[in-house]
């Protein structure tokens, strides 16, 4: 990505961003004794760390549902929420880009993890210059690789319930296998030849190598880079070729780009159909059917199967 | 019955808290070559700009012909100084002649064949129809000062009035501007000069005021231009007082 | 029809809404240059993105047509701003420029930061509206953008003569009976309008490189205003058209910066290349008026040195030249031998013995020396008599007095 976008200029944002988001309230984080609380960054991350402390722990999450984690940045309460957690959890490999200086200086004082750190780089998908794809979630069975490492996190800042841990873990691995097996019968009931899934930015490719899907994004693996004009012409020679039914819009992500891959598509005489809203970067918010991986996964395997194997 | 072609009623004008004309009263009734003549800061330039309204009085009345400035703006022809425009703009000698005309043309209509002949006739009795082409940057200042002239003429205007039109222009030149403006007053128009030179005062200029923040004297040049009213007004500014006031008194040429 | 040429459809679209978008930005950035505002399109692009902000607060969704609303009311708010501060304090230009293009994008950074902070679903990325989309551009976008682009020129076109005058001479303007201030605010509107409708298409940087570097470029070329006008669109058009080339043929290359980079490139090259005021002809006529003096005064001397004995050397000359420094020598060099090449002077014949460095005058040498002397006398003289007028016609390279115009010493027409 040579000639990335990049926002100059925000830096002001700690100077005028610190008197002015005092003055917009948020979840507290529970103070003083009780259940310890441990801050994630964002809500996939936020849905492990529930799933495994399950009621021991209180989990609060930084980035809202919707949110962008490539481009967020932290303003100072932000800083005041993660350094007020007795554990801080990141899904890390550069996915929270704009925090990586924040939560280094914060690991000298808390203890900090970053789940995808853990996992061995061959079972990675490279991006180049030692850059990993962060996006790892997508494929159910590497993410329960990642639970260990927050077994091992939760069990040091609290020992008494490891135990608990430990259970709670096991489960949810064994659910995320199940997952991963009944997402791959899904999908093998798109045809072979349909099976491409395009969408708003290379968040998907962890899921297209787990379960045999094509995966294409307009920008790249992460959304600061704006899409070039040969991406967007590449693309629709694709979708072309291939007679690809449905493209696909994200939560996180603006539309713009697919909007017009559907028009360079449509000048050529192919009706490309919005296939639905897939959640990438962020899980649902509250009563949205998606507020945890496992329901974000499914859903998103059901609006690709049916997208792509419906119709014509 | 139309009033004075310009007069000056009780004007004072002030930047800010200072006073930089103080009653003002003056009034020309006829067409003549009338000079403002006095000291560096003493208000001349300020005088014009008032009668334009381009400065705010603090009091007083000005009147062209018995009417405010708004009233009659396409009769009066203005002359601004030389600094106030970038040279570099990319119009030509023709280009800003032509300027001259808009006010009457009115908005969105372009200059047509009349407007051009009119710049064009402007032009040569400033005798710059050589140099109608030539980017305004790439003239001397004696010929830029002819052009805001040659600006002027276009608007065809009845009263004429220049903020010092000789600065920086040398003898010639100001020779050359001097007949230009005596031809306008010989076809019946009053072309008021802010000037800064005494001695050339005394031989163009039928008429003369010699202001000070206040006007000290005004009238026909001999009458006014008198070592009294000179020391009045320049209070001990200018060495060579004396002796250009007698010289004046005596009539003579002090070329 | 999908296709013209080959090009594929989304290149198409995207070059004709860049390629309006940098045709009415030339256009109105030229006359925000000869106003010597160029950065009020800068301060406008910057205060859309509070106006953007607001109008998501307000009604909690994100229709383009709302935000491109509440964009250029605050975009025209900051403008208003700016104009009274000229006006009512005594704030110079840049600086009231650089206030209001400071505390405007300010407030918009703390409005989008306390919606990211309260979470307020669908407010993510509100800032990434000023960096706009280009290579996403929908043909309804660009159809937008070519209206409005040729609603501005139109205008512009329009009031030409009025703009100019304001531009050029505002007292002579007010003096004469025009609303000045009415004028600068219809200015100001048209730049607010294009600026805020070549955002989500374009991005603020490059609207606002495009507002400012197609005049500069422009002013190089011409001495005249509307050449000047038409020059900056078509410049503003081609580096649309180069930057979407470029962006469509190389993979993972954002177009608007390509845009950018195309224009600063045809800067440089105007600034290079142009004739008359580019750097190069400026240079090279630099150095032609100094080697023209240089060789006629050595030809006067030569002359001279000639009248003594017939023949000279070159050290002789020389010292008659009086060559002191080192660069004064190699001026001194380069204008003999361009001598001998014009046949001016010629190696006298060789008096035995030895290298000589024996030089005379040919004819036409002569010829031209007694030319330059006949010049150069009367020129003296008219300088004594008339003054104004020698100066106003003597030129480096010393015309014949007779051919400029100026008669013996009566100095022009009058």
């Amino acid at each position: 990505m040579f000639f990335g976008t990049s926002k100059t200029g925000l830096r002001w944002a700690a100077a005028y961003g610190f008197a002015w988001a005092a003055a917009f309230p948020n979840v507290e984080s529970a103070s003083g004794a009780g259940p310890p609380t441990v801050v994630a960054t964002t809500t996939v991350v936020a849905d492990l760390v529930r799933q495994v402390g399950g009621d021991r722990v209180v989990v609060d999450c930084l980035m809202g549902p919707g949110i962008d984690p490539h481009s967020y940045k932290a303003t100072p309460r932000d800083a005041d929420r993660l350094s007020r957690g007795r554990l801080v959890v990141a899904s890390g490999l550069h996915l929270e880009g704009k925090l990586s200086d924040l939560l280094g200086r914060l690991a000298r004082r808390t203890p900090v993890t970053a789940v995808a750190d853990s996992l061995p780089r061959e079972q990675l998908l490279s991006v180049g210059n030692e850059l990993y794809d962060p996006h790892v979630w997508f494929d159910a069975r590497l993410w329960s690789r990642c639970v260990p490492a927050v077994v091992t996190a939760l069990g040091t800042l609290d020992p008494d319930g490891r135990a608990g841990y430990e259970a709670r873990a096991a489960e949810y691995v064994r659910r995320l296998e199940e997952l991963d097996d009944r997402l791959r019968e899904r999908i093998a009931t798109i045809p072979e030849r349909r099976r491409v899934l395009v969408t708003a930015h290379d968040a998907f490719r962890y899921f297209g190598r787990a379960y045999g899907v094509e995966v294409v994004g307009v920008q790249g693996t992460s959304t600061e880079a704006e899409a070039g004009l040969a991406d967007i012409n590449r693309l629709v020679d694709l979708i072309v070729a291939r007679d690809v039914p449905a493209v696909f819009v994200e939560t996180s992500v603006s539309d713009r780009n697919v909007a017009a891959l559907r028009e360079g598509a449509k000048a050529r005489g192919r009706a490309v159909v919005l296939g639905g809203r897939l959640h990438s970067d962020s899980l649902g918010g509250p009563g949205s059917g998606a507020e945890t991986l496992e329901e974000a996964l499914a859903s998103n395997v059901e609006t690709i199967v049916a997208g792509l194997a419906g119709g014509r | 019955m139309p009033g004075p072609m310009l007069e000056f009623h009780d004007v004072t004008v002030a930047y800010g808290r200072r006073p930089v004309l103080w009653n003002i009263d003056l009034a020309v009734d006829e067409p003549c070559l009338f000079g403002i003549i006095g000291p560096n800061g003493a208000g001349k330039s300020t005088m014009l700009k008032a009668a334009l309204g381009l400065v705010p009085l603090a009091g007083g009345t000005i009147r062209f012909f018995g009417r405010p400035f708004s009233e009659v703006r396409g009769r009066i022809g203005y002359v601004p100084q030389r600094e106030t425009v970038d040279w570099d703009f990319p119009v030509s000698v023709t280009d800003v002649v032509l300027m001259g005309t808009y006010a009457h043309l009115g908005w969105f209509r372009r200059p047509g064949p009349r407007e051009r002949q009119l710049a064009r006739d402007s032009l040569t009795r400033v005798g710059l129809d050589d140099v109608a082409d030539r980017q305004i940057g790439r003239l001397s200042g004696g010929q830029q000062q002819r052009v805001f002239l040659a600006r002027a003429l276009a608007q065809q205007a009845d009263i004429y009035v220049l903020d010092e039109p000789m600065a920086g222009v040398d003898a010639g030149s100001q020779e050359q501007i001097f007949r230009v403006l005596s031809d306008l007053r010989d076809a019946g128009r009053l072309v008021v000069v802010v000037h800064h030179d005494l001695r050339t005062a005394a031989d163009w200029f039928d008429r003369v005021a010699l202001v000070d923040m206040r006007l000290v004297a005004s009238g026909p040049t001999a009458a006014v231009l008198t070592p009294e009213n000179l020391r009045r007004t320049y209070a001990g500014r200018l060495d060579v007082l004396d002796e250009l006031g007698r010289a004046v008194a005596r009539g003579e040429r002090t070329s | 029809m999908s296709v013209i040429g080959g090009l594929p459809y989304n290149t198409l679209v995207v070059a004709a809404g860049v390629a309006a978008v940098g045709c009415a930005a030339g256009v109105i950035g030229s006359l925000g240059v000869l106003r010597k505002r160029p950065l009020v399109g800068d301060a406008a692009a910057h205060a859309t993105l509070v106006g953007v902000a607001g109008a998501f607060l307000l009604t909690g969704r994100r229709d383009l047509p709302l935000l491109l609303a509440g964009a250029l009311c605050s975009a025209l708010a900051a403008l208003g701003v700016l104009v009274l501060l000229r006006r009512w304090s005594r704030t110079r230009e840049d600086a009231a420029t650089a206030i209001v293009l400071a505390v405007s994008f300010g407030l918009g950074i703390v409005t989008v930061s306390g919606i990211t902070a309260r979470g307020i679903p669908g407010g993510a990325g509100l800032e990434q509206f000023l960096l706009g989309h280009t290579a996403a551009l929908t043909a309804g976008d660009a159809a937008l953008l070519a209206a409005i682009s040729a609603g501005v020129v139109a205008i512009v076109a329009l009031a030409l003569k009025e703009v100019t005058l304001v531009a050029f001479d505002a007292a002579f303007a007010a003096a004469t009976g025009w609303p000045v201030a009415l004028i600068d605010y219809a200015l100001v509107m048209l730049v607010a309008v294009m600026v805020v409708v070549g955002l989500p298409a374009a991005g603020a940087v490059l609207v606002t490189a495009l507002v400012v570097i197609p005049p500069v470029a422009a002013r190089q070329w011409t001495d005249r205003v509307g050449t000047m006008l038409a020059l900056s669109g078509s410049f503003g058009v081609l580096a649309a058209l180069v930057g979407v080339a470029v962006s469509a043929s190389v993979p993972r290359m954002a177009t608007g910066p390509l845009v950018v980079l195309a224009a600063a490139t045809i800067f440089a090259a105007s600034f290079i290349m142009a004739p008359g005021r580019g750097w190069w002809a400026r240079v090279r006529r630099q150095r032609a008026v100094e080697q023209a003096w240089t060789r006629g005064r050595l030809l006067s001397a030569a002359a001279e040195a000639a009248a003594a004995d017939g023949g000279f050397s070159r050290r002789r000359l020389a010292e008659v030249a009086a060559v002191g420094t080192d660069a004064a020598l190699r001026a001194f060099d380069a204008a003999f031998d361009a001598l001998i090449r014009q046949s001016l002077i010629s190696p006298a014949a060789d008096h035995g013995g030895g290298v000589a460095d024996r030089w005379r005058l040919t004819a036409v040498g002569q010829e031209a020396a007694d030319e330059r002397a006949r010049r150069l006398s009367l020129w003296n003289d008219l300088i004594a008599s008339a003054p104004a007028a020698a100066r106003e016609r003597l030129t480096i390279d010393l015309p014949d007095p007779q051919a400029v115009g100026v008669a013996d010493g009566s100095g022009g027409r009058w």
